[in-house]
Protein backbone atom coordinates (compact mmCIF):
# COMPACT_ATOMS: atom_id res chain seq x y z
CA UNK A 1 0.00 0.00 0.00
CA UNK A 2 1.39 3.40 -0.89
CA UNK A 3 2.41 5.55 2.02
CA UNK A 4 0.89 8.83 3.04
CA UNK A 5 1.05 11.52 0.43
CA UNK A 6 4.68 12.56 0.07
CA UNK A 7 5.96 16.14 -0.01
CA UNK A 8 3.97 17.53 2.85
CA UNK A 9 5.02 21.06 2.01
CA UNK A 10 4.21 23.22 4.98
CA UNK A 11 1.68 25.78 3.92
CA UNK A 12 1.91 29.07 5.80
CA UNK A 13 -1.68 29.56 6.83
CA UNK A 14 -1.17 33.17 7.88
CA UNK A 15 -0.01 33.99 4.40
CA UNK A 16 -2.80 32.04 2.77
CA UNK A 17 -5.40 33.79 4.94
CA UNK A 18 -4.09 37.21 3.93
CA UNK A 19 -4.20 36.38 0.27
CA UNK A 20 -7.65 34.92 0.49
CA UNK A 21 -8.91 37.90 2.46
CA UNK A 22 -7.99 40.11 -0.49
CA UNK A 23 -10.71 38.40 -2.49
CA UNK A 24 -8.60 37.78 -5.57
CA UNK A 25 -6.91 41.18 -5.64
CA UNK A 26 -3.16 41.50 -5.72
CA UNK A 27 -1.37 42.06 -2.44
CA UNK A 28 2.18 43.39 -2.67
CA UNK A 29 5.04 41.38 -1.25
CA UNK A 30 5.98 44.30 0.99
CA UNK A 31 2.49 44.52 2.36
CA UNK A 32 2.42 40.80 3.06
CA UNK A 33 5.85 40.96 4.69
CA UNK A 34 5.03 43.90 6.93
CA UNK A 35 1.60 42.54 7.82
CA UNK A 36 3.09 39.25 8.97
CA UNK A 37 6.28 40.83 10.31
CA UNK A 38 8.27 38.52 8.06
CA UNK A 39 11.29 38.99 5.87
CA UNK A 40 10.39 39.35 2.18
CA UNK A 41 12.31 36.17 1.47
CA UNK A 42 10.04 34.17 3.75
CA UNK A 43 6.98 35.53 1.99
CA UNK A 44 8.43 34.55 -1.37
CA UNK A 45 9.31 31.07 -0.13
CA UNK A 46 5.81 30.72 1.29
CA UNK A 47 4.26 31.67 -2.05
CA UNK A 48 6.51 29.19 -3.81
CA UNK A 49 5.43 26.43 -1.46
CA UNK A 50 1.77 27.23 -2.12
CA UNK A 51 2.25 27.17 -5.87
CA UNK A 52 4.19 23.93 -5.59
CA UNK A 53 1.34 22.40 -3.62
CA UNK A 54 -1.10 23.38 -6.32
CA UNK A 55 -2.74 26.53 -5.01
CA UNK A 56 -3.55 28.91 -7.83
CA UNK A 57 -1.39 31.86 -6.86
CA UNK A 58 -0.87 34.49 -9.52
CA UNK A 59 2.37 36.43 -9.28
CA UNK A 60 3.15 39.80 -10.75
CA UNK A 61 6.58 41.41 -10.62
CA UNK A 62 5.21 44.74 -9.37
CA UNK A 63 1.78 44.05 -7.95
CA UNK A 64 2.66 41.02 -5.82
CA UNK A 65 0.50 37.93 -5.50
CA UNK A 66 -3.18 37.10 -5.84
CA UNK A 67 -5.15 34.09 -4.68
CA UNK A 68 -6.99 32.48 -7.56
CA UNK A 69 -8.18 29.25 -6.04
CA UNK A 70 -7.50 26.22 -3.88
CA UNK A 71 -5.17 23.38 -4.64
CA UNK A 72 -6.77 20.38 -6.24
CA UNK A 73 -5.05 18.39 -3.50
CA UNK A 74 -6.27 18.12 0.05
CA UNK A 75 -4.09 20.36 2.16
CA UNK A 76 -3.49 19.01 5.70
CA UNK A 77 -2.30 22.39 6.97
CA UNK A 78 -5.47 24.03 5.77
CA UNK A 79 -7.66 21.30 7.25
CA UNK A 80 -5.95 21.47 10.64
CA UNK A 81 -5.76 25.24 10.76
CA UNK A 82 -7.67 26.54 13.81
CA UNK A 83 -9.70 23.35 13.79
CA UNK A 84 -10.74 23.73 17.41
CA UNK A 85 -12.32 20.30 17.83
CA UNK A 86 -12.45 18.28 21.03
CA UNK A 87 -11.90 14.78 19.75
CA UNK A 88 -12.24 14.32 16.02
CA UNK A 89 -9.24 15.47 14.03
CA UNK A 90 -6.66 15.26 16.79
CA UNK A 91 -4.69 13.44 14.16
CA UNK A 92 -5.28 13.82 10.46
CA UNK A 93 -3.62 11.76 7.77
CA UNK A 94 -4.09 12.46 4.08
CA UNK A 95 -3.25 9.57 1.79
CA UNK A 96 -2.90 9.64 -1.92
CA UNK A 97 -4.38 6.31 -2.85
CA UNK A 98 -5.70 3.67 -0.50
CA UNK A 99 -7.69 0.50 -0.76
CA UNK A 100 -10.16 1.66 1.84
CA UNK A 101 -9.99 4.55 4.31
CA UNK A 102 -12.23 2.56 6.65
CA UNK A 103 -9.74 -0.31 6.73
CA UNK A 104 -6.90 2.07 7.49
CA UNK A 105 -8.79 3.70 10.32
CA UNK A 106 -9.83 0.30 11.67
CA UNK A 107 -6.23 -0.86 11.66
CA UNK A 108 -5.49 1.92 14.14
CA UNK A 109 -8.19 0.77 16.54
CA UNK A 110 -5.74 -1.07 18.81
CA UNK A 111 -4.62 2.06 20.58
CA UNK A 112 -6.83 4.48 22.50
CA UNK A 113 -4.53 7.33 21.55
CA UNK A 114 -5.82 7.03 18.02
CA UNK A 115 -9.31 8.12 18.97
CA UNK A 116 -10.44 10.90 16.68
CA UNK A 117 -8.02 9.89 13.94
CA UNK A 118 -9.19 11.17 10.57
CA UNK A 119 -8.04 9.37 7.43
CA UNK A 120 -8.56 11.14 4.15
CA UNK A 121 -7.67 9.79 0.74
CA UNK A 122 -7.49 11.37 -2.68
CA UNK A 123 -8.47 8.11 -4.25
CA UNK A 124 -9.87 4.84 -3.02
CA UNK A 125 -9.67 1.52 -4.76
CA UNK A 126 -12.33 -0.37 -2.87
CA UNK A 127 -14.85 1.86 -1.21
CA UNK A 128 -17.53 -0.29 0.27
CA UNK A 129 -21.03 -0.56 -0.96
CA UNK A 130 -23.07 -3.48 0.13
CA UNK A 131 -25.02 -4.18 -2.99
CA UNK A 132 -21.98 -5.03 -4.97
CA UNK A 133 -22.11 -1.79 -6.87
CA UNK A 134 -18.80 -0.12 -6.80
CA UNK A 135 -17.87 2.98 -8.60
CA UNK A 136 -14.64 4.75 -7.87
CA UNK A 137 -14.74 8.50 -8.09
CA UNK A 138 -11.84 10.15 -9.93
CA UNK A 139 -8.78 11.09 -7.88
CA UNK A 140 -9.04 14.41 -6.05
CA UNK A 141 -12.72 14.79 -6.75
CA UNK A 142 -14.32 13.80 -3.48
CA UNK A 143 -14.04 13.74 0.25
CA UNK A 144 -13.28 10.15 1.23
CA UNK A 145 -13.01 10.26 4.97
CA UNK A 146 -12.95 7.79 7.82
CA UNK A 147 -12.99 8.69 11.49
CA UNK A 148 -11.94 6.33 14.26
CA UNK A 149 -13.91 6.58 17.50
CA UNK A 150 -14.41 4.59 20.67
CA UNK A 151 -18.03 5.22 21.49
CA UNK A 152 -19.14 4.51 25.04
CA UNK A 153 -19.78 0.83 25.59
CA UNK A 154 -23.38 1.21 26.55
CA UNK A 155 -25.37 3.92 24.96
CA UNK A 156 -27.28 6.37 27.13
CA UNK A 157 -30.37 4.29 26.44
CA UNK A 158 -28.59 1.21 27.72
CA UNK A 159 -29.34 -0.87 24.66
CA UNK A 160 -26.30 -2.81 23.53
CA UNK A 161 -27.29 -2.64 19.89
CA UNK A 162 -28.20 1.00 19.86
CA UNK A 163 -25.72 2.02 17.21
CA UNK A 164 -27.88 3.77 14.65
CA UNK A 165 -26.90 7.11 16.11
CA UNK A 166 -23.41 6.65 14.68
CA UNK A 167 -24.86 6.74 11.20
CA UNK A 168 -27.15 9.59 12.19
CA UNK A 169 -24.28 11.72 13.55
CA UNK A 170 -22.49 11.42 10.23
CA UNK A 171 -25.66 11.99 8.21
CA UNK A 172 -26.57 15.20 10.03
CA UNK A 173 -23.02 16.56 9.85
CA UNK A 174 -22.73 15.82 6.14
CA UNK A 175 -26.19 17.22 5.37
CA UNK A 176 -25.32 20.45 7.17
CA UNK A 177 -22.05 20.84 5.31
CA UNK A 178 -23.73 20.17 1.97
CA UNK A 179 -26.53 22.66 2.61
CA UNK A 180 -23.97 25.24 3.63
CA UNK A 181 -21.84 24.79 0.52
CA UNK A 182 -24.61 24.65 -2.04
CA UNK A 183 -26.91 27.15 -0.37
CA UNK A 184 -29.90 24.88 -0.61
CA UNK A 185 -31.63 22.24 1.43
CA UNK A 186 -30.12 18.80 1.64
CA UNK A 187 -31.95 15.74 2.85
CA UNK A 188 -31.12 12.52 4.64
CA UNK A 189 -32.52 9.51 2.88
CA UNK A 190 -33.11 6.64 5.26
CA UNK A 191 -30.79 5.59 6.64
CA UNK A 192 -27.46 6.72 5.26
CA UNK A 193 -27.56 8.82 2.13
CA UNK A 194 -27.49 12.56 1.80
CA UNK A 195 -29.26 13.95 -1.23
CA UNK A 196 -30.01 17.22 -2.94
CA UNK A 197 -33.24 17.35 -4.91
CA UNK A 198 -33.48 13.59 -4.83
CA UNK A 199 -29.95 13.03 -6.07
CA UNK A 200 -27.36 11.35 -3.96
CA UNK A 201 -24.41 13.50 -3.01
CA UNK A 202 -22.95 11.51 -0.13
CA UNK A 203 -23.03 8.08 1.40
CA UNK A 204 -22.17 6.93 4.88
CA UNK A 205 -21.05 3.56 6.12
CA UNK A 206 -20.10 2.81 9.69
CA UNK A 207 -18.09 -0.19 10.71
CA UNK A 208 -17.52 -1.52 14.19
CA UNK A 209 -14.36 -3.58 13.99
CA UNK A 210 -13.67 -5.94 16.84
CA UNK A 211 -11.05 -4.15 18.87
CA UNK A 212 -9.02 -5.17 21.85
CA UNK A 213 -10.35 -2.01 23.45
CA UNK A 214 -13.93 -3.06 23.18
CA UNK A 215 -16.01 -0.74 21.14
CA UNK A 216 -14.33 0.84 18.17
CA UNK A 217 -16.31 2.48 15.41
CA UNK A 218 -15.20 3.82 12.07
CA UNK A 219 -17.39 6.44 10.44
CA UNK A 220 -16.86 6.28 6.69
CA UNK A 221 -18.06 9.13 4.54
CA UNK A 222 -17.94 9.60 0.80
CA UNK A 223 -18.97 13.06 -0.39
CA UNK A 224 -19.00 14.04 -4.06
CA UNK A 225 -17.37 17.44 -4.41
CA UNK A 226 -15.68 18.38 -7.67
CA UNK A 227 -17.39 16.10 -10.12
CA UNK A 228 -19.11 17.17 -13.28
CA UNK A 229 -22.10 15.35 -14.65
CA UNK A 230 -19.92 13.58 -17.19
CA UNK A 231 -17.68 12.24 -14.46
CA UNK A 232 -20.45 9.92 -13.31
CA UNK A 233 -21.17 6.67 -15.10
CA UNK A 234 -24.12 7.12 -17.38
CA UNK A 235 -26.57 5.15 -15.30
CA UNK A 236 -25.91 7.32 -12.27
CA UNK A 237 -26.13 10.74 -13.90
CA UNK A 238 -29.74 11.33 -13.04
CA UNK A 239 -29.42 9.93 -9.55
CA UNK A 240 -26.15 11.32 -8.31
CA UNK A 241 -24.84 14.82 -7.94
CA UNK A 242 -21.91 16.74 -6.50
CA UNK A 243 -21.23 20.01 -4.78
CA UNK A 244 -19.77 21.37 -7.99
CA UNK A 245 -22.89 20.48 -9.96
CA UNK A 246 -25.11 22.05 -7.31
CA UNK A 247 -22.96 25.21 -7.40
CA UNK A 248 -23.72 25.64 -11.10
CA UNK A 249 -20.43 24.13 -12.11
CA UNK A 250 -18.17 26.10 -9.82
CA UNK A 251 -15.59 23.85 -8.14
CA UNK A 252 -15.27 24.07 -4.38
CA UNK A 253 -12.38 23.96 -1.93
CA UNK A 254 -12.18 20.38 -0.69
CA UNK A 255 -9.81 21.15 2.17
CA UNK A 256 -12.27 23.73 3.45
CA UNK A 257 -15.12 21.25 3.19
CA UNK A 258 -13.11 18.54 4.98
CA UNK A 259 -12.35 20.96 7.78
CA UNK A 260 -15.96 22.00 8.10
CA UNK A 261 -17.08 18.38 8.10
CA UNK A 262 -14.63 17.40 10.84
CA UNK A 263 -15.88 20.25 12.98
CA UNK A 264 -19.53 19.32 12.59
CA UNK A 265 -18.86 15.64 13.21
CA UNK A 266 -17.03 16.56 16.39
CA UNK A 267 -19.81 18.87 17.49
CA UNK A 268 -22.57 16.28 17.07
CA UNK A 269 -20.52 13.39 18.40
CA UNK A 270 -19.75 15.25 21.61
CA UNK A 271 -23.40 16.15 22.05
CA UNK A 272 -24.52 12.54 21.73
CA UNK A 273 -21.77 11.22 24.00
CA UNK A 274 -22.60 13.84 26.61
CA UNK A 275 -26.36 14.02 26.39
CA UNK A 276 -27.51 10.97 24.48
CA UNK A 277 -28.93 10.34 21.02
CA UNK A 278 -32.19 12.13 21.89
CA UNK A 279 -30.40 15.39 21.23
CA UNK A 280 -29.76 14.37 17.67
CA UNK A 281 -33.25 13.18 16.81
CA UNK A 282 -34.85 16.54 15.92
CA UNK A 283 -32.07 17.62 13.56
CA UNK A 284 -32.04 14.23 11.93
CA UNK A 285 -35.80 14.07 11.60
CA UNK A 286 -36.14 17.58 10.21
CA UNK A 287 -33.67 16.78 7.46
CA UNK A 288 -35.26 13.48 6.59
CA UNK A 289 -36.41 13.13 3.04
CA UNK A 290 -39.93 11.78 2.45
CA UNK A 291 -41.30 12.88 5.82
CA UNK A 292 -44.99 13.50 5.24
CA UNK A 293 -44.86 12.05 1.74
CA UNK A 294 -46.24 8.89 0.24
CA UNK A 295 -43.57 6.25 0.22
CA UNK A 296 -42.86 2.66 -0.54
CA UNK A 297 -40.94 0.84 2.15
CA UNK A 298 -39.17 -2.36 1.27
CA UNK A 299 -39.20 -4.92 4.06
CA UNK A 300 -38.23 -8.57 4.22
CA UNK A 301 -41.97 -9.30 3.89
CA UNK A 302 -42.47 -7.18 0.81
CA UNK A 303 -43.36 -3.57 0.05
CA UNK A 304 -45.49 -1.42 2.32
CA UNK A 305 -47.12 1.70 1.03
CA UNK A 306 -48.38 4.70 2.87
CA UNK A 307 -47.70 8.18 4.05
CA UNK A 308 -44.55 8.54 6.13
CA UNK A 309 -45.98 10.03 9.30
CA UNK A 310 -42.88 9.92 11.46
CA UNK A 311 -39.43 8.47 11.62
CA UNK A 312 -36.73 8.07 14.21
CA UNK A 313 -33.39 6.41 13.66
CA UNK A 314 -33.87 4.37 16.81
CA UNK A 315 -37.48 3.29 16.66
CA UNK A 316 -38.10 3.24 12.93
CA UNK A 317 -40.86 4.48 10.67
CA UNK A 318 -44.54 5.12 11.14
CA UNK A 319 -46.63 4.65 8.03
CA UNK A 320 -50.23 5.64 7.48
CA UNK A 321 -51.53 3.18 4.95
CA UNK A 322 -54.01 4.60 2.48
CA UNK A 323 -57.41 3.11 3.04
CA UNK A 324 -57.87 3.88 6.68
CA UNK A 325 -55.99 0.95 8.13
CA UNK A 326 -54.24 1.57 11.43
CA UNK A 327 -50.84 3.14 11.37
CA UNK A 328 -48.00 0.76 10.98
CA UNK A 329 -44.75 0.92 12.84
CA UNK A 330 -41.71 -0.57 11.13
CA UNK A 331 -38.60 -1.17 13.21
CA UNK A 332 -35.29 -0.12 11.67
CA UNK A 333 -34.24 -3.73 11.10
CA UNK A 334 -37.37 -4.28 9.00
CA UNK A 335 -36.70 -1.35 6.71
CA UNK A 336 -34.56 -2.30 3.77
CA UNK A 337 -35.18 0.83 1.73
CA UNK A 338 -37.50 3.80 1.58
CA UNK A 339 -38.47 5.46 -1.67
CA UNK A 340 -40.96 7.92 -2.94
CA UNK A 341 -43.93 6.32 -4.68
CA UNK A 342 -43.76 9.10 -7.24
CA UNK A 343 -40.91 7.07 -8.75
CA UNK A 344 -37.67 8.89 -8.27
CA UNK A 345 -35.72 5.70 -8.64
CA UNK A 346 -34.89 6.26 -5.04
CA UNK A 347 -34.50 2.69 -4.00
CA UNK A 348 -30.91 2.26 -4.95
CA UNK A 349 -28.82 2.42 -1.90
CA UNK A 350 -25.17 2.54 -1.47
CA UNK A 351 -22.63 4.04 -3.70
CA UNK A 352 -20.49 5.99 -4.05
CA UNK A 353 -20.07 5.21 -0.44
CA UNK A 354 -17.54 6.15 2.09
CA UNK A 355 -15.62 3.42 3.64
CA UNK B 1 -48.35 16.98 13.25
CA UNK B 2 -49.85 17.04 16.69
CA UNK B 3 -51.24 13.55 16.70
CA UNK B 4 -49.11 10.72 17.84
CA UNK B 5 -48.92 7.30 16.27
CA UNK B 6 -51.95 5.23 17.14
CA UNK B 7 -51.42 2.23 19.31
CA UNK B 8 -52.93 -0.59 17.37
CA UNK B 9 -53.72 -2.79 20.29
CA UNK B 10 -57.20 -3.86 19.26
CA UNK B 11 -58.19 -7.39 18.46
CA UNK B 12 -56.36 -7.11 15.14
CA UNK B 13 -52.84 -6.28 16.10
CA UNK B 14 -51.16 -6.15 12.73
CA UNK B 15 -47.76 -5.68 14.19
CA UNK B 16 -48.03 -8.76 16.33
CA UNK B 17 -49.35 -10.83 13.49
CA UNK B 18 -46.43 -9.74 11.39
CA UNK B 19 -44.08 -10.69 14.14
CA UNK B 20 -45.63 -14.12 14.51
CA UNK B 21 -45.63 -14.67 10.78
CA UNK B 22 -41.95 -13.89 10.70
CA UNK B 23 -41.28 -16.22 13.59
CA UNK B 24 -43.08 -19.00 11.76
CA UNK B 25 -41.13 -18.30 8.62
CA UNK B 26 -37.81 -18.25 10.40
CA UNK B 27 -38.31 -21.51 12.24
CA UNK B 28 -40.28 -23.08 9.44
CA UNK B 29 -43.33 -23.59 11.63
CA UNK B 30 -46.46 -25.09 10.18
CA UNK B 31 -48.73 -24.16 13.02
CA UNK B 32 -48.71 -22.11 16.13
CA UNK B 33 -51.38 -21.83 18.81
CA UNK B 34 -51.32 -19.13 21.39
CA UNK B 35 -53.54 -18.27 24.27
CA UNK B 36 -53.03 -15.46 26.64
CA UNK B 37 -54.78 -16.31 29.92
CA UNK B 38 -52.74 -18.90 31.76
CA UNK B 39 -50.20 -18.80 28.98
CA UNK B 40 -50.39 -21.62 26.53
CA UNK B 41 -48.12 -21.96 23.55
CA UNK B 42 -47.87 -24.69 20.99
CA UNK B 43 -45.57 -24.59 18.01
CA UNK B 44 -45.35 -27.19 15.27
CA UNK B 45 -42.74 -27.53 12.65
CA UNK B 46 -43.15 -29.04 9.22
CA UNK B 47 -41.92 -32.59 8.96
CA UNK B 48 -41.46 -35.16 11.63
CA UNK B 49 -39.51 -33.31 14.21
CA UNK B 50 -41.20 -31.03 16.62
CA UNK B 51 -39.40 -27.89 17.33
CA UNK B 52 -40.91 -26.80 20.55
CA UNK B 53 -44.02 -27.47 22.42
CA UNK B 54 -45.16 -26.56 25.79
CA UNK B 55 -47.69 -25.12 28.06
CA UNK B 56 -46.75 -22.72 30.74
CA UNK B 57 -49.05 -21.89 33.53
CA UNK B 58 -48.09 -18.56 34.82
CA UNK B 59 -50.32 -17.88 37.73
CA UNK B 60 -52.68 -20.62 38.68
CA UNK B 61 -51.95 -24.23 37.96
CA UNK B 62 -53.86 -25.63 35.07
CA UNK B 63 -57.41 -26.49 35.76
CA UNK B 64 -57.93 -30.16 36.55
CA UNK B 65 -59.61 -30.86 33.27
CA UNK B 66 -56.90 -29.31 31.25
CA UNK B 67 -54.98 -31.74 29.15
CA UNK B 68 -51.50 -30.69 28.25
CA UNK B 69 -50.90 -30.59 24.54
CA UNK B 70 -49.78 -33.89 23.23
CA UNK B 71 -46.66 -33.89 21.15
CA UNK B 72 -47.17 -37.26 19.55
CA UNK B 73 -49.46 -36.22 16.75
CA UNK B 74 -46.96 -35.07 14.22
CA UNK B 75 -44.18 -37.51 14.81
CA UNK B 76 -44.32 -40.69 12.80
CA UNK B 77 -41.71 -42.93 14.28
CA UNK B 78 -39.98 -43.91 11.09
CA UNK B 79 -37.00 -42.17 9.51
CA UNK B 80 -35.06 -40.94 12.44
CA UNK B 81 -34.17 -37.43 11.65
CA UNK B 82 -30.78 -36.53 12.97
CA UNK B 83 -30.97 -33.72 15.38
CA UNK B 84 -28.67 -30.95 14.26
CA UNK B 85 -25.09 -31.89 14.89
CA UNK B 86 -23.42 -31.24 18.18
CA UNK B 87 -26.33 -31.78 20.47
CA UNK B 88 -24.22 -30.65 23.35
CA UNK B 89 -22.36 -28.07 21.35
CA UNK B 90 -22.17 -24.37 21.79
CA UNK B 91 -24.00 -21.77 19.83
CA UNK B 92 -22.93 -18.33 18.80
CA UNK B 93 -25.86 -16.00 19.13
CA UNK B 94 -26.52 -12.65 17.58
CA UNK B 95 -25.79 -9.86 20.06
CA UNK B 96 -28.04 -7.48 18.18
CA UNK B 97 -30.93 -7.00 15.79
CA UNK B 98 -29.90 -6.54 12.20
CA UNK B 99 -29.02 -8.11 8.90
CA UNK B 100 -26.60 -11.00 8.89
CA UNK B 101 -23.71 -11.08 6.44
CA UNK B 102 -21.25 -13.92 6.02
CA UNK B 103 -18.53 -11.69 4.60
CA UNK B 104 -17.30 -8.13 4.47
CA UNK B 105 -18.17 -7.60 0.85
CA UNK B 106 -20.49 -9.31 -1.62
CA UNK B 107 -17.59 -10.76 -3.56
CA UNK B 108 -15.53 -11.80 -0.54
CA UNK B 109 -15.46 -15.38 0.73
CA UNK B 110 -17.38 -16.12 3.94
CA UNK B 111 -15.50 -15.33 7.12
CA UNK B 112 -16.14 -18.85 8.42
CA UNK B 113 -17.69 -22.03 7.08
CA UNK B 114 -18.44 -25.47 8.48
CA UNK B 115 -15.14 -26.87 9.67
CA UNK B 116 -13.53 -23.54 10.45
CA UNK B 117 -11.71 -23.55 13.78
CA UNK B 118 -12.60 -20.45 15.74
CA UNK B 119 -11.23 -18.72 18.81
CA UNK B 120 -13.08 -16.22 20.97
CA UNK B 121 -11.70 -13.33 18.93
CA UNK B 122 -12.34 -14.83 15.49
CA UNK B 123 -14.79 -12.70 13.52
CA UNK B 124 -17.52 -15.06 12.37
CA UNK B 125 -19.91 -12.69 10.62
CA UNK B 126 -21.04 -9.11 10.22
CA UNK B 127 -24.38 -7.76 11.44
CA UNK B 128 -25.69 -4.58 9.92
CA UNK B 129 -28.20 -2.21 11.42
CA UNK B 130 -28.81 1.23 9.93
CA UNK B 131 -25.65 0.96 7.85
CA UNK B 132 -23.58 0.25 10.91
CA UNK B 133 -21.66 -2.94 10.19
CA UNK B 134 -20.58 -4.71 13.35
CA UNK B 135 -17.95 -7.44 13.48
CA UNK B 136 -19.22 -10.37 15.51
CA UNK B 137 -16.53 -12.34 17.33
CA UNK B 138 -17.06 -16.03 18.06
CA UNK B 139 -16.72 -15.60 21.81
CA UNK B 140 -16.01 -19.34 22.09
CA UNK B 141 -13.37 -21.78 20.93
CA UNK B 142 -14.15 -24.75 18.73
CA UNK B 143 -15.10 -25.86 15.27
CA UNK B 144 -18.07 -24.53 13.34
CA UNK B 145 -20.38 -27.46 12.68
CA UNK B 146 -23.43 -25.64 11.38
CA UNK B 147 -24.23 -22.24 9.97
CA UNK B 148 -27.76 -21.39 11.01
CA UNK B 149 -28.40 -18.11 9.22
CA UNK B 150 -28.38 -17.18 5.57
CA UNK B 151 -26.44 -14.30 4.07
CA UNK B 152 -28.63 -11.22 4.02
CA UNK B 153 -31.14 -12.61 6.50
CA UNK B 154 -32.68 -10.49 9.24
CA UNK B 155 -31.70 -11.75 12.69
CA UNK B 156 -32.99 -11.00 16.15
CA UNK B 157 -31.20 -10.42 19.39
CA UNK B 158 -30.13 -13.78 20.83
CA UNK B 159 -30.85 -15.72 17.68
CA UNK B 160 -28.42 -18.65 17.23
CA UNK B 161 -26.14 -18.08 14.25
CA UNK B 162 -23.69 -20.96 14.47
CA UNK B 163 -23.30 -24.28 16.18
CA UNK B 164 -19.84 -24.92 17.46
CA UNK B 165 -18.20 -28.11 18.67
CA UNK B 166 -16.18 -27.00 21.64
CA UNK B 167 -12.51 -27.73 21.42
Amino acid sequence: MPGPDPSPAAIEMGLLDRLRAAGGDYVSIDELASGLAWERVRVLAGLDAMSAFGFAIERHPYRGAAYRGPSSRLCPDQIEHALGTIRIGRRIAVWDRVVSTNDLAASASGSPSNEGLVILAEEQAAGRGRLGRTWASPARSSILMSVLLFPPRSSPTGAPDDVAWLTAVAAVAVAEVVADRVGRASAIKWPNDVRVDGRKIAGILVERPASALGSAAVLGIGLNVNLKRDDFPEDLRDRATSIQIERSGEPDDRSEIARDLIRRLDWWYEIVVREGPDELVPSWRDRSEHLGQFVRVETPEGSKHGRLVDLDFRTGLVLEPSGGEPWMRLAPAEVLAVGSTEGDGGLWTSEPSGG
Amino acid sequence: MAESPQESSGPLDVERIHYLARLMKRYDLSSLDLADGPVQIRLRRRGPEILAMGSVAVTQPTTPGYAPPIPVAASPPAPTVQPPAAEKGLTIESPMVGTYYTSRAPDAPPLVTVGTVVHPGTIVCIIEAMKVFTDIPAGVSGTIVEVLAKNGQAVEFGQPLFRVNPS
